[in-house]
C-alpha cells in the first residue's frame, strides 16, 4: 500500500498520472515523444539562437541552422529514440506492456540509469550536435581555435542545463511507475545509494539555471555594443531566463524533493490513524530514504507492538476464562459429587436409625442441611460458570439465566449454533451483566430481549430493554467492562440509552 | 502526554557543516550580544565583500569598460555611511523579542520564534527595499551623472543592480536563518505542543527564491562582464566568467540547501528512527514553518495518539486482569461466607447425631465415616478456595499467601522473602498468581520431585520475581509458562526474561511496585 496513492496531488503528478492511466501501454513511448519534439522545435532553435549574437557578425546563417537541426534529428532520431526503448528502459516498455519483467530491472532503469541517460544524451548533443553546428558557423566568420572552443563551451552549458532538465522531468514522469513496481520488489531489496542526493540534485538545477541564464545573457548583450540596449537587454534577458528555464528547473527539483516528504507526511497522517499497513516507498537512494526505511520500520514494529499487545490481551481473557472453567469443574466433581455421595449415606444411615424421636429429628436436619450445602455450592458453580454453556451453548444457557433473572427476559434466536468457549463465554457473561444492569435500573415493568444473531463470521447480540433508560454520558466502569471482555476476543460493543427509551446493548464477536 | 521531557530530534547529530560549527561558536561566546554581532558583520561583509564585487561586475555596463573603479570606493562609502541607518532603522526595532530573550528576559516564546522564522523574511525584503532606495540609487545617480546616462539607462542600470540586490537579499536570509537556527531550537522547546505556524517562505518557496535570485544575480554579473572582457575570445570569456560564478554560488548553494533541507531530513530520520527502535519517543521541533516543520508536526501528532492508543490498550488489558482478579475474590468470599459455613454447620450436626446415637455401634460408626469423608470435602474446598483466591492475599500479604500455597503443595517449595513492605494489591495478585501457576504445572508436569525457587526482592520502586523449577520443566510447558507471566506481569506494567542457569530456566520477573 502506497502513502501517496490517494493524497491530493500537484498538478504536475496528476498530469503525469492521468496519461500514465491513459496511455499505459505506450507511455514511454508518448513522452519520447514528446521530449524529441521539445527538444528539435523548442530546446535546439532556440540555443542556436541565442548563442548566434556570441559568435559575432558573419553570413551564411541560414545553412548553419540547417546543419545544426539535422544534426540534432539525426541524434535524436538515429540514437535517443533506439537507444531509450531497446536499452535504456527496455524493461520499463516490457512491463508497461504487460510482459513478464523482473520488477528490480524496472526499478534500476527507471531510478539508477536515468540519470545515467541524461548524461549520455546530453554528451551526444554536446559532440555531434555542437561540433557540427560550431563548424558550420565558424567557418565563414574565420574562428580560430580559442573561438571554436568558447563557442563550444558556451553551447555545452546550454545543453548540459537542457539535459538537466529533462532528467528531472522524467523523474517525475516515472513515479506512477514507482508506485506500481514499489510493493512488487523483494522485500530485502537495496537500490544502494544514488550519486543524485537531494543536495546534488538541487544544486545541479541551481547550476543548470544559472549555467543557462548566464550564457543566454553574456551571449545576448554582445550583440550589441550600445550601453543602453545593453542594459534593456540585460535585465529583460535575465528576468525572462530566470523566469522561463530557471523557473521550471526549480518547480521540477523542488517537486522532486517535497512531493516525497508530501509522501512522508501521509504516511505518518494514516499511521496516527492506526492504519499500520502503510509503507512509503524507499527508492531514490538519496537522504530521504533513510527516513522512508525508518518509517516503514516503525510501522511495521507499530503494527507487531499492537499485534502483542492485542494477543496479550486476549490470551488472558482466554486464561480467565479457562480458569472459570476450571473452578467450576473443581467444584462439580470434587466437591458437589463427594456432597451427594454424603446425602446419599445419610439417607442410608436415616433407614437404619432406630425409632428414637431425637436421633430422626436430628438426621432430617443433617439432611437439610446437606441439600442446603449442596444448593449453595451449585448456585456458586453455575455463576462461576453455567453448565449450559459448556452443554448447551449459548441459547441454552441464555434461556437459562433468564429464567433466574429478575426481570421477564425473552431470548430469540435463529439458531447460532456452537463458538469458540472463549467467544461463547464473552457473550454469555456480556449479555448477563447487561441483564443484570436491566434489573437494576430498567425499572420495575420493564423486561429484556436478547437478540443473537450469526452471519458474515460475526455473532450479533443485542440486548435490549424498555425500560428508562439513562443519559449516554453515564456509561459506567460495568460497560467498560463489558466492553473490555468483547474486545479482549477481538469483538466491539456498543450502548445506545436515552431517557425514557430503554437502554441497548448491541455488540458481536468473530465466529 | 509529556512533551518538554521528550528529546528532541536532530540533537545527536550536531552541525556538521562549516557554516554551522561558526554559528555555533559565535553564539556561545557572544551571548546576549549574539544578535548586534549578527547584525555588525553582516554590515561589514556587506560594504566590505559584497557591494565591491557587485560593482565590479557592474563597472562594465555603465563605462563599456572596465574603467571607472572609483566608482566602487564610492558605492561602498554611501554603504558604509547609509548601513548602519538601514540595519539599525530596520533590522533591530524588528527584532525586539528575540533581543530580550537573548538578554535572558522573560518573553513569550512563540513571539522569538516568529522573530526568529516567519518574520525574517519580511525583514530581509524591507532590509533590501530601504538598500535599494538610499544606497543603489544614490550610487546609480552619481554613477549616471559623471556617465551621462540617457532616459533608459538610469532605469536599465539601477534594475540590474536591483536584480542582484535580490540575490544578495536571498542569500543573506537564508545565512541568518541558519545563524538564528540555535535560537530557534532553545525557543521552539518552551512552544506548546501544537504549535504550528507557517511560514511565507515554504521549503518549495525557499528553493524557488534561491533559485530565481542566483540565477538573477549570475545572469547580470555575467552580462556586465561580458561587456567588460568583449573582444577577442568573447565566448570563452562567456564561459570562463559564468564557471567561475556558478562554482562560487553552487558551494555556497550547497552549503545553504544542506542546512535548510538535508538537516530536516537527518532531523526526520533521526525521530523516526528512535520511534522504529521503540526507545524514549523523540518529538520534531518546529524551526522553519515550512514543509518540514509540517511534516514534524505530523510526526507529533502521531506519536501522541499512538501513545493514547498505545495505553488505551494497556489499560484494557490490565482492566481485564482487574476484573477477573476481583471474581476469583469474590468467588472465594461467597464460597467462605457460604458453602463453608453450612459445611462446617453439616460437620457440627453430625457430630450431634454421632455423639447422640453413641450407643447405637454400627450407626455411630457409619456416621462416624460419614463425618470423615465430610471433612475430607471441607479440606477439599479448602485447597480449592485457596486455589481459587487465598484469603491472606488481602488480608496479610504476598509472602504469607505464598507461604500459605507452599504448604498447601507437594511441591517443595523454596522461598526467599527479602521484601519489607506491601505492593500494591494488583502486583501482590499478579506475583501470586505467577508463582501459583509455576506450583500447578510444577505439580503436574515436573518428573519426580519437583522444586520450586521463589526470591522476591525489591530495589529502587522495582520488585523483582525469580522463578526456578528442577528439574526443569518440558519445553512446551516452559513456552506457555513464560507467555503467561509475560501477560500476567505486563498486565500491571511488569517485564519478562527468562534466563539460563545451569540446565534450568530461571524467570526474572520486573514490575513497578508503588
Amino acid at each position: 500500500m502506497n502513502a501517496a496513492t490517494d493524497e491530493r496531488m500537484p498538478w504536475l503528478d496528476t498530469l503525469f498520472a492521468r496519461s500514465y492511466a491513459r496511455h499505459r501501454q505506450r507511455y514511454v513511448e508518448l513522452w519520447l515523444l514528446v521530449s524529441a519534439f521539445g527538444i528539435l522545435l523548442l530546446a535546439w532553435p532556440s540555443q542556436f539562437w541565442t548563442e548566434h549574437p556570441l559568435w559575432g557578425p558573419g553570413g551564411g546563417d541560414a545553412p548553419a541552422f540547417l546543419v545544426s537541426m539535422a544534426s540534432a534529428t539525426a541524434i535524436v532520431v538515429l540514437f535517443v529514440v533506439p537507444w531509450t526503448l531497446r536499452v535504456a528502459f527496455r524493461p520499463i516498455v516490457l512491463f508497461l506492456r504487460g510482459e513478464p519483467v523482473d520488477p528490480t530491472d524496472v526499478w534500476f532503469a527507471a531510478v539508477r540509469r536515468l540519470p545515467v541517460a541524461g548524461v549520455t544524451f546530453t554528451a551526444a548533443f554536446c559532440v555531434f550536435g555542437n561540433i557540427p553546428t560550431l563548424v558550420a558557423v565558424g567557418r565563414p566568420r574565420g574562428f580560430d581555435g580559442l573561438d571554436y572552443l568558447g563557442g563550444w563551451l558556451v553551447a555545452c552549458l546550454i545543453t548540459a542545463a537542457a539535459g538537466a532538465f529533462f532528467v528531472l522531468a522524467w523523474e517525475i514522469a516515472f513515479r506512477p511507475l514507482l508506485r506500481e513496481v514499489q510493493p512488487l520488489l523483494p522485500p530485502d531489496f537495496d537500490g544502494g545509494t544514488s550519486w543524485l542526493t537531494l543536495t546534488r540534485r538541487s544544486a545541479l538545477a541551481s547550476a543548470s539555471a544559472m549555467a543557462y541564464t548566464g550564457a543566454a545573457v553574456g551571449s545576448l548583450v554582445a550583440g550589441s555594443e550600445d550601453r543602453e540596449h545593453v542594459l534593456v537587454i540585460t535585465v529583460l534577458a535575465t528576468i525572462g531566463a530566470s523566469v522561463t528555464f530557471g523557473g521550471a528547473i526549480t518547480v521540477l527539483v523542488s517537486h522532486s524533493i517535497f512531493m516525497r516528504l508530501s509522501e512522508l507526511k501521509a504516511a505518518l497522517v494514516r499511521i496516527g490513524e492506526r492504519d499500520y499497513r502503510v509503507r512509503v516507498a524507499v527508492r531514490a537512494g538519496d537522504e530521504l530514504d533513510e527516513a522512508a526505511a525508518s518509517l516503514n520500520r516503525m510501522a511495521e514494529r507499530l503494527e507487531h507492538e499492537e499485534a502483542e499487545l492485542r494477543a496479550s490481551r486476549a490470551r488472558l481473557a482466554s486464561v480467565a476464562d479457562a480458569e472459570r472453567r476450571r473452578m467450576e469443574r473443581d467444584l462439580r466433581l470434587r466437591v458437589l459429587a463427594r456432597l451427594r455421595q454424603v446425602r446419599q449415606d445419610v439417607t442410608e444411615v436415616a433407614s437404619e436409625l432406630p425409632d428414637v424421636p431425637a436421633l430422626h429429628r436430628l438426621c432430617e436436619r443433617v439432611r437439610v442441611t446437606t441439600a442446603d450445602a449442596m444448593l449453595e455450592i451449585h448456585r456458586l458453580a453455575r455463576g462461576v460458570y453455567p453448565a449450559e454453556l459448556t452443554s448447551g451453548g449459548l441459547e441454552a444457557a441464555l434461556e437459562a439465566a433468564g429464567q433466574r433473572a429478575a426481570v421477564p427476559v425473552s431470548v430469540r434466536s435463529d439458531g447460532v449454533g456452537r463458538l469458540d468457549p472463549v467467544h461463547e463465554s464473552s457473550v454469555y457473561f456480556t449479555c448477563n451483566e447487561a441483564v443484570q444492569n436491566a434489573a437494576k435500573h430498567a425499572g420495575p415493568d420493564a423486561c429484556v430481549t436478547i437478540d443473537l444473531a450469526r452471519d458474515n463470521g460475526r455473532l450479533t447480540f443485542v440486548v435490549s430493554d424498555n425500560g428508562q433508560g439513562f443519559e449516554a454520558a453515564d456509561v459506567g466502569l460495568g460497560l467498560e467492562n463489558m466492553r473490555d471482555r468483547v474486545r479482549a476476543v477481538g469483538g466491539d460493543l456498543m450502548v445506545g440509552s436515552a431517557p425514557g427509551s430503554g437502554t441497548t446493548v448491541r455488540g458481536w464477536v468473530p465466529a | 502526554m509529556q512533551t518538554s521531557a521528550a528529546p528532541y530530534a536532530g540533537g545527536s547529530r550536531g552541525g556538521t557543516g562549516l557554516l554551522e560549527g561558526l554559528v555555533r561558536v559565535a553564539h556561545r561566546r557572544l551571548g546576549p550580544w549574539y544578535f548586534h554581532g549578527l547584525v555588525v558583520a553582516t554590515g561589514l561583509l556587506v560594504v566590505t565583500v559584497t557591494v565591491p564585487l557587485q560593482n565590479l561586475t557592474q563597472v562594465p555596463l555603465w563605462t563599456g569598460s572596465f574603467e571607472g573603479w572609483q566608482y566602487i570606493g564610492v558605492f561602498m562609502a554611501i554603504a558604509a555611511a547609509s548601513g548602519p541607518f538601514v540595519l539599525g532603522l530596520v533590522v533591530v526595532p524588528r527584532h525586539r523579542a528575540l533581543l530580550a530573550h537573548l538578554r535572558g528576559q522573560e518573553v513569550d516564546p512563540a513571539a522569538v520564534w516568529r522573530e526568529c522564522v516567519t518574520r525574517l523574511p519580511a525583514t530581509a525584503a524591507l532590509t533590501s527595499l530601504a538598500w535599494g532606495v538610499v544606497v543603489v540609487g544614490g550610487g546609480v545617480a552619481f554613477v549616471g551623472q559623471r556617465e551621462d546616462f540617457g532616459v533608459l539607462t538610469y532605469p536599465g542600470a539601477y534594475a540590474a543592480h536591483a536584480l542582484i540586490l535580490v540575490g544578495v537579499a536571498a542569500f543573506y536570509l537564508m545565512v541568518w536563518e541558519l545563524a538564528l537556527l540555535p535560537i530557534t531550537r532553545e525557543v521552539a522547546r518552551a512552544l506548546p505542543a501544537g504549535f504550528r505556524e507557517q511560514s511565507l517562505v515554504t521549503g518549495r518557496r525557499r528553493l524557488i527564491l534561491l533559485n530565481t535570485s542566483i540565477t538573477f544575480t549570475v545572469g547580470c554579473e555575467t552580462a556586465g562582464l561580458s561587456v567588460g572582457f568583449a573582444g577577442e575570445h568573447r565566448s570563452l570569456m562567456v564561459v570562463l566568467v559564468l564557471v567561475g560564478l556558478m562554482t562560487t554560488y553552487v558551494g555556497v548553494l550547497l552549503a545553504l540547501v544542506s542546512s535548510s533541507v538535508t538537516r530536516r531530513v537527518d532531523e526526520l530520520a533521526d525521530a523516526l528512527n528512535s520511534a522504529a527502535r521503540g526507545g524514549a519517543p523523540m518529538r520534531m521541533l518546529p524551526t522553519s514553518g515550512d514543509e518540514f516543520d509540517s511534516v514534524g508536526g505530523a510526526f507529533n501528532t502521531m506519536v501522541g495518539l499512538l501513545e493514547d492508543h498505545a495505553e488505551e490498550l494497556r489499560g484494557s488489558r490490565s482492566r481485564l486482569v482487574s476484573v477477573a482478579d476481583a471474581t476469583r475474590r469474590h468467588i472465594e468470599r461467597d464460597l467462605h461466607d457460604g458453602a463453608q459455613q453450612h459445611l462446617a454447620l453439616l460437620s457440627m450436626q453430625l457430630g450431634q447425631l454421632e455423639s447422640t446415637c453413641a450407643q447405637h455401634g454400627s450407626v455411630a460408626a457409619r456416621v462416624h465415616e460419614i463425618r470423615a469423608e465430610l471433612s475430607a470435602v471441607v479440606a477439599e474446598m479448602r485447597v480449592l478456595a485457596h486455589g481459587i483466591y487465598p484469603a491472606s492475599l488481602e488480608a496479610e500479604g504476598l509472602p504469607s499467601a505464598l507461604r500459605a500455597a507452599a504448604r498447601e503443595s507437594d511441591v517443595v517449595v523454596r522461598l526467599d522473602i527479602a521484601v519489607e513492605s506491601r505492593w500494591s494489591h494488583p502486583v501482590e495478585t499478579a506475583v501470586y498468581f505467577g508463582c501459583w501457576e509455576v506450583l500447578q504445572r510444577a505439580r503436574h508436569a515436573a518428573t519426580g520431585d519437583a522444586t520450586l525457587e521463589i526470591a522476591l526482592g525489591e530495589h529502587d520502586g522495582t520488585g523483582t520475581v525469580e522463578l526456578c523449577v528442577r528439574p526443569a520443566l518440558p519445553a512446551e510447558h516452559e513456552a506457555e509458562l513464560a507467555l503467561f507471566l509475560q501477560d500476567r506481569l505486563g498486565a500491571v506494567g511488569g517485564t519478562l526474561v527468562t534466563r539460563p542457569r545451569g540446565t534450568d530456566v530461571v524467570y526474572v520477573g520486573r514490575v513497578p511496585v508503588r
